[in-house]
C-alpha cells in the first residue's frame, strides 16, 4: 500500500499519545492506590465498593450503639448489685433484732440504720448515666424515687413508666438496655420491705420485723435474677460487638479489594507501558531519520 | 510535416511539460502537510501528427490537465465516522464533568452525607434528650441537602450550557454553509471551461469535513462541481449558490427563521451530542435525584410528623414539606347531579381522611350560564367559586389546597352536592424540583429541640426514642423509588418502580453515571481508531509521499535535461545546414 508521508507522522503522534494515555491511566492507579478515581473507571465495583460502604458505615455506627448499651448495662449492674446488697444488709438487722430482748438504744439504732438504707436505695434507684436516670422508663429527665408523706407515713413513689429503653444493634434489631424502676426495684418489693421493716421497728412489732426478713429474702432473689438478666444482656452485647468488629473487618478487606491497587501487578504493568511507550519513542525517532534525501547527493 | 524546426517543436512541447510537471512536483511537496490537501498528477498525452502515407511522427507531449488522486467513498465514510466521533467526543467531555459530581469513590459525596445522616439519627436514638445529637443530626441533614442541591445544581447548570454549545455550534454550521455555497459558486465558474479546480475543491472537502462534525450530513455533487448539502433527516443546508441559516431561540432551533423547532433533524455530531445531553441524557439524572431527594423527604416527614418533639409538640415537619403535585388524579368524587365532573389534588394529602363538599347556590347551564358553587373543606374552610359564561367544560380551576375541580358539559340544578374525599394512598406524587427545593423546615431549623424523637406527648418522656429509631429503619427500608428512562431525546418518559433502599437506588444511579461515560469514552475510541485507519486509506490514494515527489522531481529534471539536449541537437543540425555551401 501506498503510504503517505503525512501518514507516518500520524501514525507516529497517535502511537506515542495512546501509549501516553495507557502510561497516564496506569500511573494514576499506583499514585492514587486506588482501581477506580472516577465512577467510569469500573461501575460496577464503584456501586458495590458505594454499597461496601454503607454497610460499613451502618456497623460501625451499630458498635458505637452498642458502647452506649454497655454504659446503661454497666450501671445497672452496679445500682442493683448494690441494692441486693443493701437488701442483705437490711434482712440481716432484721434477723438480729427480730428476735426480742434488744435494748431501745439498739432498736433505735437499727430504725436509725434501715432509715439510711432506705435513702440509699432510693439514691440507687436514681442512679444517673449523663445526666439522665436510668430507672425511669422514658422519663430520664425526672428522679424517678422520691419519698412523700402518704396518711402521715413516709413513702416511696414511683415517678416513672413501664418502658425500657432499647437501642438499634442491627437491621430491624433492637436491645433492651434499661429495665425501668417499676420492674428493677418496685415489683421486687426492695422499697416496701424496707419502709415496712423501718416502720415495724419503730413500733417495735417483731413479727412483722420477722416477716421483713423474708420479704428481703425475696427481694434478693429478684434482684439476684434481675443481675442475672443484665449479665447475660452485657454478653449478648459483648458477643455481638465482636461480631460487627469481625464484620468492620470483613468489610473493610472487601472495600479494598475492589478499590485499592494490587501493586505488584500494577508496577508490572506501569514498566510493560514504560517500555511500550519508550520504543515507540525510538521507533519515532528511527522512522523520522529515514528519508531518500539522505541518499542523494 | 518534418524538419530540424520540428523537431525544435518537440523540444519545445517538452521542456514546456516537464517544467508543469515539476510544478505540480513542487505544490505537493509543498502542500505535504497542508490538512486535507489531496495530491495531484499531470496528465501528459503525446501529440500525435495526422499521418501521411505510412510515416506517423508524433508531435511531442501535450500537458492536459491537472487531476487530483482523490477517493469519494473513503471521504463520505470518514464524514460520516466524523460525525459520530464528535457526537462522542461532546458527550464525553461533558459526561466526564458531570461523573465527578457523582464522585463517591472518594467517599465525601452523597452516598457519605446520606450515611451520615442516618447515623445521626442513631446517634440521637441512644440519647434522645440530647442537644448535641439533636444539633449534630440538623447538621447531618443540612449536609445531605447542600449534596443533593450541589448535584442538582451542576446538573441544572450543565444542562443550561448546552444550550449556548448549541448556539455556537449553531453559528459554526451557518458560517460553513455560507462558505460552501461561495466556493460552490467559484467552482461552477472556474470549471466551466472543463478543467477541474482542485485546490478548491479541497478547501470545500475541509468544510465539509468541519460541518461533519458539527452534525449528520449527506451531500451530493451535481453534474456542475456544485454540492448540495443536507442534513441526515434532510433539512437542506446547501445548495448550489444558495444556503440556509439556523437561528435559535430558547430551546427551540429553527431552520431559515420559520417558527417550526427542526432540532430532532440534527442528529449526530457535536450538535447531535448536545441535544442529547440537553434533552435525554442530563434532564434523566435530574429526575431520577429529584425522586431520590423526593422519596426521602416524604418517608422522613410522615414519620416525624407524627412523632414528638423533646417538649410534647407533634405536626412537624423535618423536612421543608413540599407540595408535590399529584401526577394523577387523587381520591375519590362523588355526588349528585353536578355536571359530570372530575378533578385532580395537587398535593400530598396529609395523614388521615380530608373531604371537600361542594354544592351548587344556583341553576344553570355550564359553559353559558354563571354558575356559582359553594364549597366546604377540611378544618372548617370554606368559600365559593364561579363558573361564568366563558368556562370551558373540562377545564380545571383551582379550589383549595391543591385541589382543582373541572365541570363538564351539563346543568347544574340549586342543591346539588358533590363531594370529594381526598385519602392518601393512591398517591404517585410527581417528585420534579424535590432535589432543588430539599432543605430544612422552619419547624426544626435551628431549633434542635422541635426534632421528634419521641412517640409520646408527654414532655416528661424524654427518653423516648421511639421515632429516631423509626426514621433510623428507613434507611434498611426497602421502598418503591421511581426510576426514569429517557429516550429520543426526552420525547419518550417512562418509569418503573424500583424496590430497595434509598441508599441502593442512589449508587445504582452513580453506577449508571459510570456506564454511560465508559461508553461514550469508548465509542469515541473506537471511532477513533476507525477513522485513523480511513486516513490512512484516503491518505494512501490522495496524501503526499515526499520520496514519491522527490523521484517525480528527478524523473521530470532529467526530462527537462533531456529535452534541453534536444534543443542542442536542433540547434547543432540547423547550424550544419546553414554551414552548407
Amino acid at each position: 500500500m501506498r503510504v503517505a508521508t503525512s501518514s507516518f507522522y500520524q501514525t507516529i503522534q497517535q502511537g506515542l499519545l495512546n501509549r501516553a494515555s495507557e502510561l497516564k491511566k496506569i500511573d494514576e492507579k499506583v499514585s492514587s492506590g486506588k482501581n477506580f478515581n472516577r465512577p467510569s473507571d469500573d461501575p460496577i465495583s464503584l456501586v458495590s465498593t458505594l454499597g461496601f460502604r454503607t454497610a460499613l458505615s451502618r456497623v460501625e455506627q451499630y458498635s458505637q450503639n452498642l458502647e452506649t448499651g454497655t454504659l446503661w448495662l454497666s450501671s445497672s449492674e452496679t445500682a442493683i448489685s448494690q441494692a441486693s446488697e443493701l437488701a442483705k444488709q437490711a434482712e440481716d438487722i432484721a434477723n438480729q433484732i427480730g428476735y426480742g430482748n434488744q435494748t431501745n438504744e439498739i432498736m433505735t439504732q437499727a430504725a436509725a440504720e434501715v432509715s439510711h438504707l432506705l435513702d440509699q436505695a432510693i439514691s440507687l434507684g436514681n442512679t444517673q448515666l449523663a445526666g439522665k436516670y436510668i430507672f425511669a422508663g422514658y422519663r430520664t429527665s425526672t428522679a424517678p424515687f422520691s419519698k412523700t408523706i402518704v396518711g402521715g407515713v413516709e413513702t416511696v413513689v414511683y415517678n416513672g413508666d413501664t418502658n425500657d429503653f432499647q437501642i438499634q444493634v442491627g437491621t430491624n434489631e433492637q436491645l433492651t438496655v434499661g429495665k425501668n424502676g417499676q420492674t428493677v426495684f418496685v415489683d421486687s418489693n426492695l422499697f416496701a420491705a424496707l419502709e415496712n421493716l423501718k416502720q415495724a421497728i419503730t413500733n417495735n412489732d417483731l413479727p412483722s420485723i420477722r416477716q421483713q426478713a423474708q420479704i428481703l429474702q425475696g427481694t434478693e432473689d429478684s434482684l439476684g435474677t434481675q443481675l442475672a438478666e443484665v449479665g447475660i444482656r452485657q454478653n449478648r452485647l459483648k458477643d455481638k460487638q465482636d461480631l460487627l468488629a469481625k464484620w468492620i473487618v470483613n468489610i473493610q478487606d472487601q472495600i479494598s479489594n475492589l478499590e485499592n491497587v494490587n501493586y505488584n501487578k500494577a508496577i508490572l504493568e506501569l514498566q510493560q507501558q514504560q517500555t511500550a511507550y519508550e520504543i515507540a519513542l525510538e521507533s519515532a525517532a528511527k522512522i523520522s531519520q529515514l528519508n531518500l534525501l539522505n541518499f542523494m547527493s | 510535416m518534418s524538419g530540424v524546426s520540428f523537431l525544435l517543436n518537440i523540444a519545445r512541447t517538452a521542456l514546456l511539460a516537464q517544467q508543469k510537471g515539476i510544478d505540480v512536483t513542487g505544490h505537493n511537496i509543498a502542500n505535504v502537510n497542508t490538512p486535507g490537501f489531496t495530491r495531484q498528477k499531470l496528465i501528459l498525452e503525446s501529440v500525435e501528427e495526422t499521418p501521411i502515407a505510412r510515416l506517423k511522427l508524433g508531435y511531442g507531449v501535450n500537458a492536459d490537465s491537472v487531476v487530483r488522486y482523490f477517493d469519494t467513498f473513503t471521504t463520505q465514510s470518514i464524514n460520516q465516522k466524523t460525525s459520530s466521533l464528535s457526537e462522542y467526543e461532546a458527550k464525553k467531555s461533558v459526561l466526564d464533568y458531570v461523573q465527578t459530581l457523582f464522585n463517591d469513590g472518594a467517599g465525601n459525596g452523597l452516598n457519605e452525607a446520606t450515611n451520615e445522616f442516618w447515623n445521626a439519627w442513631q446517634d440521637l436514638s441512644n440519647n434522645p434528650s440530647g442537644i448535641p445529637e439533636r444539633t449534630a443530626l440538623l447538621q447531618k441533614a443540612q449536609n445531605m441537602c447542600q449534596a443533593f442541591q450541589m448535584i442538582r445544581n451542576n446538573l441544572t447548570q450543565t444542562k443550561d450550557q448546552m444550550n449556548f454549545n448549541l448556539k455556537s455550534g449553531m453559528e459554526e454550521i451557518n458560517t460553513l454553509n455560507e462558505q460552501i455555497a461561495k466556493i460552490n459558486q467559484r467552482i461552477i465558474e472556474a470549471e466551466a471551461n472543463g478543467t477541474t479546480a482542485n485546490d478548491l475543491r479541497d478547501q470545500r472537502d475541509n468544510f465539509v469535513e468541519e460541518l461533519s462534525q458539527l452534525t449528520d450530513i449527506t451531500y451530493l455533487e451535481k453534474a456542475n462541481g456544485s454540492l448540495t448539502v443536507t442534513t441526515k433527516a434532510g433539512i437542506a443546508l446547501v445548495d448550489g449558490n444558495l444556503f440556509w441559516t439556523l437561528s435559535q431561540q430558547g430551546d427551540h432551533i429553527y431552520w431559515n427563521n420559520s417558527q417550526n423547532d427542526i432540532s430532532d433533524q440534527l442528529t449526530g455530531g457535536k450538535m447531535g451530542g448536545w441535544l442529547d445531553l440537553r434533552d435525554n441524557i442530563l434532564p434523566q439524572y435530574i429526575a431520577n435525584l429529584d425522586e431520590l431527594a423526593g422519596t426521602m423527604i416524604d418517608q422522613v416527614n410522615d414519620l416525624h410528623y407524627n412523632g414528638y418533639t423533646l417538649d410534647g409538640a407533634t405536626n412537624k415537619y423535618f423536612f421543608n414539606h413540599l407540595n408535590f403535585a399529584s401526577d394523577v388524579a387523587y381520591g375519590t368524587w362523588s355526588g349528585t347531579s353536578i355536571a359530570s365532573s372530575g378533578g385532580v389534588y395537587a398535593n400530598t394529602a396529609p395523614a388521615g381522611t380530608f373531604q371537600f363538599t361542594v354544592t351548587s347556590a344556583g341553576t344553570g347551564k355550564v359553559g353559558t350560564d354563571t354558575i356559582t358553587l359553594g364549597w366546604t373543606g377540611p378544618g372548617g374552610t370554606s368559600g365559593t367559586m364561579t363558573f361564568d359564561s366563558s368556562y370551558v367544560p373540562g377545564t380545571l380551576v383551582d379550589v383549595s389546597q391543591g385541589l382543582q375541580i373541572s365541570l363538564g358539559n351539563g346543568t347544574v340544578v340549586n342543591g346539588d352536592t358533590f363531594a370529594i374525599d381526598v385519602s392518601p394512598g393512591a398517591s404517585c406524587p410527581d417528585y420534579s424540583g424535590a432535589a432543588r427545593d430539599i432543605a430544612l423546615s422552619s419547624d426544626v431549623d435551628g431549633l434542635p429541640r422541635n426534632i421528634a424523637a419521641s412517640t409520646s406527648s408527654n414532655p416528661q418522656d424524654t427518653g423516648n426514642n421511639q421515632n429516631a429509631l423509626a426514621i433510623q429503619a428507613l434507611s434498611d427500608e426497602q421502598v418503591s423509588t421511581k426510576k426514569w428512562t429517557y429516550q429520543n431525546r426526552g420525547g419518550i418518559q417512562s418509569s418503573t418502580n424500583q424496590f430497595g433502599t434509598m441508599d441502593e437506588y442512589y449508587n445504582v444511579l452513580v453506577g449508571d453515571i459510570g456506564m454511560v461515560t465508559d461508553e461514550a469514552v469508548q465509542n469515541q475510541n473506537f471511532y477513533e481508531t476507525m477513522i485513523n485507519q480511513l486516513n490512512d486509506l484516503r491518505d494512501s490514494v490522495s496524501g503526499v509521499n515526499l520520496e514519491e515527489e522527490m523521484i517525480n522531481m528527478m524523473k521530470y529534471q532529467y526530462a527537462f535535461m533531456a529535452a534541453s539536449k534536444l534543443v542542442n541537437a536542433s540547434d547543432q543540425m540547423l547550424q550544419a545546414l546553414m554551414q552548407m555551401q
